[in-house]
């Protein structure tokens, strides 16, 4: 900041005062009361004061009737020029702040009391600006008004500044930000620009981290979420396979379990038929003991028969021949008797009534034969008649049971049929569902390859893009970047340049010239006596042949050089990027980048899609299995339903007949109907069986019943009709009691007969008939004794008959053998495992039905074993085992690198910020900036008699090294307390690249130091703005170059 | 095992080999070294392609899991054909297909396939069940590929049993696992006694790493020659080939014998101070170990940078060749002490003295990252001082 222009009118006796003013040393000279304080307050009070305020009073030119006007005109920075215009005093004061790059056109900016509070704002000197708090009174002061404005009277008045005393804290951070910059030591800087760099390459400016792809992260994370989607991926399929596994692991176990089962049944069923086995086997061998036994029984029995009947015999023919005699002996008597009544008898009376009693006699013993065998035919009829009926009755129902027994087959029959209907359309149903199956296979197949190809065709279109816009060569954003920045320096440099250029011209002769005014511009002719004026902002070429060419160009060397290095920097970075991508400008490269960003995007986007295309796809070699095995499946069931074709029947036509009925039921459904019907037929055969046991029960009741009444029928007549029977049986019963009657009656005409007899007659009769009782009885016992012996010698005869076939049929019979086989069939029913408890009432059948139901349960385990296999054979098993280990792996390793990447960038992070934390504590002691400067300064102007100068963090000095001790600032002389204010003064005007006025300093100094500060002001002039304000010029006649103003043909006074 | 019987009394001699794993890949190291692993699987081809040539082998038997993948990228299987392509062999190669690349629609060994179509015509896939090629007059091998990842069947007993009057060297080629590996999920189950059973001569198989003769007293060697290249830390013999000797005297076994083609070591270790460090440094032929190693230190700032050095000089960087073939470092014990000395230079500006220790107060919340922050500024401030 530098002041190019100071007017004055109407103040402190001033009448009016106008100083152009340069950069570096300005020396403002005059002699004393000429105004040259005035001045300086003047551009103080331009400034700092407000126009309407009091404290303006002290510029009021009381010698005329105006009021104090100041105009000050001053540089901030290259290209910003500022002119306050103030007058200050009552309703005539004013306030206006102009702006303009060229310092020539101004245009007003603000005006009235936004001058001050603008002004304050870009001056940033701790003022507080117009309405502020603390509203002090006077003229504004702070530290850095104090440093740069310093009052005559106030020469050191900085040694008791500080920056607590400011009122707004501008000044302080103004100073922090130069001071800041002053004490950076370039090491330090290094640093920090190496730790911003790694910083800068994995966090954005707000600290998140950068998503671009030169960003460390992002490929880390790229491949983080592809392991992680692959983790998932397999995850999902090790689930599967996992699952798959525990359902074999469960199903094996099952099926272990189903065939133990199963063996159990059998075994169970084997053990049960082989008890059933040796019992019958023992009840055979104990039948056949007691057949053997019973032979030999009868053999024995007969023996003793056959000895008791050849005793009886004998004994009977005893009797027989006792009775023989007896009777002879009774013939005699009865002869005698007979003789006798014949000699009492000898009348035809007699006789007769013998005659009819022998007649009588006679009849009535053959009424009595005839009355038995009449009542043996009625007893044999009643028992035929009995049995008939039970014949008839027991026939009656094996024709109900055979027709049962015809039900119950045709029931069967009728289930079988509709059964294997049932197992067509299952079959048919299956057939389909599985043609449908593999059509959807082929259908996921043809998906499946679809992906493959596609993913191909997108990898192939992303390698096109990439390598599309790897032919493009663009820049990276940081090589653009650097160009953009090197080009917006050159620009700057340029710019800097432009700081208008008037050229006249004056030629004696007349020429052409060429004028190329900022590289443009035709040329043209002058004439001899002209003044020609040519005008441009940076560079005028002026060629006259044969004279020369005038070259004039803006801005000093030292901006020309920074436009050359400008220039040089941007033509050796941008040549050969322009070169390779055939750019022109940096704008052309940034669109260029982003294409190319938006080409790689492209290509991303598209392997991402064909990543995920080939994610789809990686289940194909699954669907190819479960295609194959859909259509090998669909062949078995097409062989199902064919080997169920009936006669004729074709497979199309089977299918065509039954698609209607497969789309509107299920498999299940017709399961359902199968177990239906399986059950009705299964109790339909458990019916015939019934049925068939009933009538074959009944068959051999009826076979029995014949049997018993084929004797009765030879006794009733093989003839005879059965129907006639019951009349057959009344007639029989009639004839018997006819009979019976005519025996009553025989008998009793016998009687009659008999009680005919005289006494003596009666008597002889009496012993007669006493004799022929007894003869008769005699007789009857004879009879009785023959018919006895007979029986007894007919019965011998049956046992002798009987003896020959039961010895031949002893002889052919073994009972040891009979007995060691039941023996050892009863050993063998011994030796037989017991049944177990709870099976022992189970019935046979029942344990044939538990081992066919284990052994289904077996076959049904077995088969959802082989699927449960398929199904881990598709999803990979201990494959996946290692695949999903490998992601893991990797995923954990992406992890691990993520936390060390973290911990690195992190850890460049924290740096960055301590290093910022360190530095900012360091700076903030404003001090210690100054107090090197200050200090070299110091310790070079008195010849290293003082040490380090003692400023604290508000700049406010607190004392000086002196031989190893602080030393207040009061224990110096005055002329060294001058001297250190001004390099105090002079350091913090170098820190804030700003003006410093001198109003009438040094004036305590001796010679050398006087010279020596001089120096120092000609050095520091090199880069700030100096106002020495003196009546002593020629004490800086010395100080270099330097702009001497004499004030005496500056100002006009009004005295 | 027999193995006092020359070449002279040969009847047979076959290299058998399996489970190359071409295509596989290392996600666990650098991208750079994950190539490295990959083409290791490649050159080890070559090198069992040349034992087979130098041995004069009448076959070679590859059984199984030859790609680590059914459809491995078209790189892995070219390389493959490249190598078969070199060799103007009238000597059979048989290649099955095993679990990790089972014969499918989609992988290299279907007939539609471009590896398929490419191979010359002494490379014969296995390609069905009941597969047989005749080796001369009186040998023949019998193969059974793989269709699935998994499977529960014993490809072993669908192999044919030896007829009457066959009289010929049977050979069995399957993929799968027998019984007596503790530990392992049965994959294509290998009963015991298979090779007798079928009546083989020797039974080839694949799918364990080791080198590995199953049931050494059976009358027919039945072997797994393992990988010829490690795939992974704590596998066992590894590396090899098997030869198989069958002798003319067919009363007497099959001899086997392994043979070494891998050149990579696959190792951990374990650090736990500097010195050991400085140790694993010391040790010569690295090159082609691939070794993970374990830090668990926490070492003063200058310690852990001469360990990071030692780290850089072992992994190699784009300047200098690595000193281990393949380094994959567990750092997760391994930390700068951030509460002891740093140790910068006194001439450094002060500002840089303030920050190490502030980055020392902020270890006692943050001791890794603060830690880590250290060693950056210690390394920056040691190039300052440089």
């Amino acid at each position: 900041m530098w002041i190019r222009r100071l007017e004055v009118a109407h103040c402190a006796g001033i009448a009016a005062a106008s100083v152009d003013l340069e950069p570096g040393l300005n020396v403002l000279h005059g002699p004393n009361e000429l105004g040259k304080s005035t001045l300086a307050a003047a551009i103080r009070a331009a400034l700092l004061l407000q126009s309407q305020s009091s404290a303006a009073e002290h510029l009021r030119d009381w010698h005329v009737d105006a009021l104090p006007e100041v105009t000050l005109t001053f540089e901030q920075e290259p290209h910003r020029n500022w002119r306050v215009r103030k007058r200050f005093g009552g309703s005539g004061a004013f306030a206006y702040l102009d702006f303009s790059r060229d310092g020539r056109d101004f245009a007003q900016d603000s005006r009235g009391r936004e001058v001050d509070g603008a002004l304050q704002a870009l001056l940033r000197w701790g003022i507080e600006a117009p309405g502020g708090r603390r509203g002090r009174r006077g003229m504004p002061s702070s530290l850095i008004t104090t440093a740069l404005l310093g009052q005559q009277e106030e020469v050191t008045a900085i040694l008791d500044a500080s920056l607590a005393d400011d009122a707004d804290e501008s000044g302080k951070q103004r100073l922090t930000e130069a001071l800041q910059a002053l004490a950076e030591d370039p090491r330090f800087k290094s640093v920090l620009n190496a730790v911003q760099d790694k910083v800068d390459e994995a966090f954005t400016a707000t600290g998140r981290r950068k998503t671009g792809r030169a960003s460390p992260w992002t490929q880390l994370r790229e491949d983080r979420d592809n392991a992680t989607r692959r983790k998932r991926l397999v995850d999902e399929q090790l689930n599967e396979s996992r699952g798959a596994q525990e359902k074999i692991s469960g199903l094996e176990e099952e099926l272990t379990n189903a065939r133990d089962e199963a063996e159990r049944a059998r075994k169970l069923l084997a053990l049960r038929r082989d008890h059933e086995r040796a019992v019958e086997a023992l009840r055979k061998a104990e039948d056949e003991r007691a057949r053997v036994a019973a032979v030999f029984r009868r053999v024995r029995d007969n023996r003793a028969a056959v000895a008791k009947a050849t005793g009886e015999v004998e004994r009977l023919e005893a009797e027989r021949e006792k009775r023989d005699s007896f009777q002879s002996d009774l013939d005699a008597q009865r002869e005698e008797a007979e003789a006798r009544v014949r000699e009492l008898e000898s009348g035809s009376a007699e006789q007769g009534r013998r005659l009819r009693e022998q007649e009588l006699e006679t009849k009535r013993v053959k009424l009595a034969a005839d009355q038995d065998r009449r009542r043996s035919l009625v007893d044999a009829l009643t028992s035929a008649i009995a049995l008939h009926g039970q014949v008839s009755t027991l026939e009656a129902e094996l024709t109900r049971k055979h027709k049962g027994l015809d039900e119950a087959d045709a029931a069967i029959k009728r289930h079988r049929d509709e059964l294997r209907d049932l197992d067509v359309r299952r079959c048919v149903i299956r057939y389909l569902a599985g043609r449908t199956e593999a059509g959807r296979r082929r259908t996921a197949l043809d998906e499946a390859r679809e992906h493959v190809a596609e993913a191909e065709k997108l990898d192939r279109r992303a390698g096109e893009l990439r390598a599309e816009a790897s032919r493009l060569n663009a820049p990276d954003e940081a090589e653009i970047e650097r160009l953009r920045t090197l080009e917006t320096n050159l620009r700057i440099a340029r710019e800097k340049l432009s700081v208008g250029i008037v050229v006249q011209v004056a030629l004696a002769e007349a020429h052409a010239a060429d004028v190329e005014a900022d590289g443009e511009a035709p040329g043209r002719a002058l004439g001899a006596g002209d003044t020609a004026e040519f005008e441009a902002e940076r560079e005028l070429r002026l060629t006259i042949p044969d004279i020369g060419t005038i070259h004039v160009r803006g801005g000093g060397r030292a901006l020309l050089r920074e436009a050359e290095d400008a220039e040089a920097s941007w033509v050796q970075a941008s040549e050969r990027t322009f070169a390779r991508t055939g750019c022109k400008s940096v704008d052309d490269l940034a669109r260029l980048r982003q294409r190319v960003d938006g080409l790689l995007a492209e290509a991303a986007g598209l392997e991402t899609k064909a990543s995920e295309a080939r994610v789809r796809t990686e289940g194909m070699d699954s669907l190819e299995r479960q295609f194959i095995e859909a259509n090998a499946e669909t062949e078995r069931r097409a062989t199902a339903v064919k080997a169920l074709l009936r006669d004729g029947e074709s497979f199309d036509q089977c299918i065509d007949n039954r698609k209607t009925d497969a789309e509107t039921t299920t498999e299940t459904a017709i399961e359902a109907r199968m177990e239906q019907v399986n059950e009705a037929n299964r109790q339909s055969t458990e019916q015939r069986n019934h049925w068939r046991d009933e009538a074959t029960r009944d068959e051999r009741l009826v076979a029995v019943k014949n049997a018993e009444l084929k004797p009765l029928r030879v006794r009733i007549g093989k003839e005879s009709d059965r129907a006639d029977w019951p009349l057959q049986r009344d007639e029989a019963k009639q004839s018997a009691d006819a009979t019976a009657a005519s025996m009553a009656e025989t008998e009793t005409a016998l009687q009659a007969i008999r009680q005919e007899a005289t006494d003596e007659v009666a008597r002889a009769r009496a012993d007669l008939a006493g004799l022929e009782d007894r003869c008769t009885a005699a007789q009857t016992e004879l009879a009785d004794a023959e018919r006895a012996l007979q029986e007894a010698r007919d019965r011998l005869k049956g046992l002798e008959g009987e003896s020959k076939p039961l010895r031949e049929a002893a002889e052919n019979e073994d009972l040891d053998h009979a007995e060691a086989a039941r023996d050892e069939a009863r050993r063998t029913v011994d030796a037989l495992a017991p049944l177990p408890g709870e099976t022992r009432d189970v019935d046979t059948d029942d344990l044939v039905d538990a081992a066919a139901e284990a052994e289904r349960r077996a076959d049904t385990l077995r088969s959802e074993l082989d699927k449960a296999e398929g199904a881990l054979e598709q999803v990979g098993g201990q494959y996946l085992e290692e695949q999903a280990t490998q992601v893991e792996e990797e995923v954990d390793t992406l992890d691990s690198r993520e936390r060390e990447l973290e911990l690195d960038y992190g850890g460049w992070r924290m740096l960055h910020e301590v290093l910022e934390e360190a530095e900012e504590e360091e700076t903030a002691h404003l001090g210690r900036a100054l107090v090197k400067p200050v200090s070299q300064r110091m310790a070079a102007l008195t010849g290293n008699r003082y040490g380090e100068v003692a400023i604290d963090a508000q700049l406010n000095p607190g004392g000086i090294e002196l031989g190893g001790d602080e030393r207040d600032f009061d224990a110096l002389s005055a002329g060294t307390r001058e001297q250190l204010a001004l390099l105090l003064r002079l350091s913090i005007a170098e820190a804030l690249d700003s003006f410093v006025i001198l109003d009438d300093q040094l004036t305590q100094s001796d010679g050398g130091r006087l010279t020596w500060m001089r120096d120092l002001l000609g050095q520091a002039a090199a880069a700030i703005q100096i106002i020495v304000l003196t009546c002593h010029p020629d004490d800086y006649a010395t100080a270099g170059a330097c702009h001497t103003v004499d004030l005496a043909q500056s100002i006009t006074r009004t005295d | 095992m027999e193995h006092n019987s020359g070449d002279g009394d040969v009847a047979l001699k076959l290299l058998h080999t399996a489970d190359w794993h071409l295509g596989r890949r290392f996600p666990a190291f650098g991208r750079d070294q994950q190539v490295l692993l990959t083409r290791a699987r490649l050159e080890v081809l070559g090198r069992i392609l040349n034992v087979a040539a130098s041995r004069n082998v009448d076959a070679v038997l590859c059984a199984g899991d030859l790609f680590d993948q059914p459809s491995p990228p078209e790189e892995w299987w070219r390389g493959a054909l490249g190598e078969f392509a070199r060799r103007d062999w009238q000597r059979p190669v048989v290649l099955l297909p095993g679990n990790h690349d089972p014969l499918t629609a989609t992988s290299v060994y279907h007939p539609s396939h471009p590896f398929r179509m490419g191979l010359p015509d002494f490379v014969h896939v296995v390609d069905r069940p009941g597969w047989q090629l005749p080796i001369g007059d009186n040998a023949v091998v019998f193969g059974n590929p793989c269709t699935s990842h998994a499977g529960q069947s014993d490809l072993a007993e669908k192999l044919p049993p030896r007829e009457p009057g066959d009289e010929r060297i049977r050979i069995g080629l399957i993929h799968g696992q027998t019984f007596d590996i503790e530990g392992h999920q049965t994959n294509f189950p290998i009963a015991r006694g298979s090779a007798e059973a079928r009546g083989l001569d020797y039974l080839a198989i694949g799918d364990t790493h080791a080198f590995r003769e199953v049931e050494p007293e059976a009358p027919a060697p039945t072997v797994y020659p393992g990988a010829p290249e490690a795939t992974n830390f704590g596998e066992r013999d590894t590396g090899k080939v098997a030869l198989v000797f069958f002798p003319l005297d067919r009363r007497r076994r099959a001899r086997v014998e392994s043979e070494q083609v891998g050149t990579w070591t696959w190792g951990e270790a374990r650090c736990d101070s500097l010195l050991d460090l400085k140790a694993l440094r010391a040790e010569p032929d690295l090159q082609h170990t691939v070794l993970r190693l374990t830090l668990d230190m926490a070492l003063p700032m200058a310690e852990y940078d001469e360990a990071e050095r030692i780290l850089e000089e072992l992994a190699g960087s784009e300047a200098t060749t690595p000193r281990v073939g393949v380094l994959d470092v567990r750092r997760d014990r391994f930390r700068p002490a951030a509460d002891g000395p740093v140790d910068l230079d006194d001439s450094l500006p002060e500002v840089l003295q303030a920050s190490a220790e502030r980055l020392r107060l902020r270890a006692e919340m943050e001791p890794e990252m603060a830690g880590r922050a250290l060693h950056h500024l210690y390394r920056l401030s040691r190039k300052l001082v440089d």
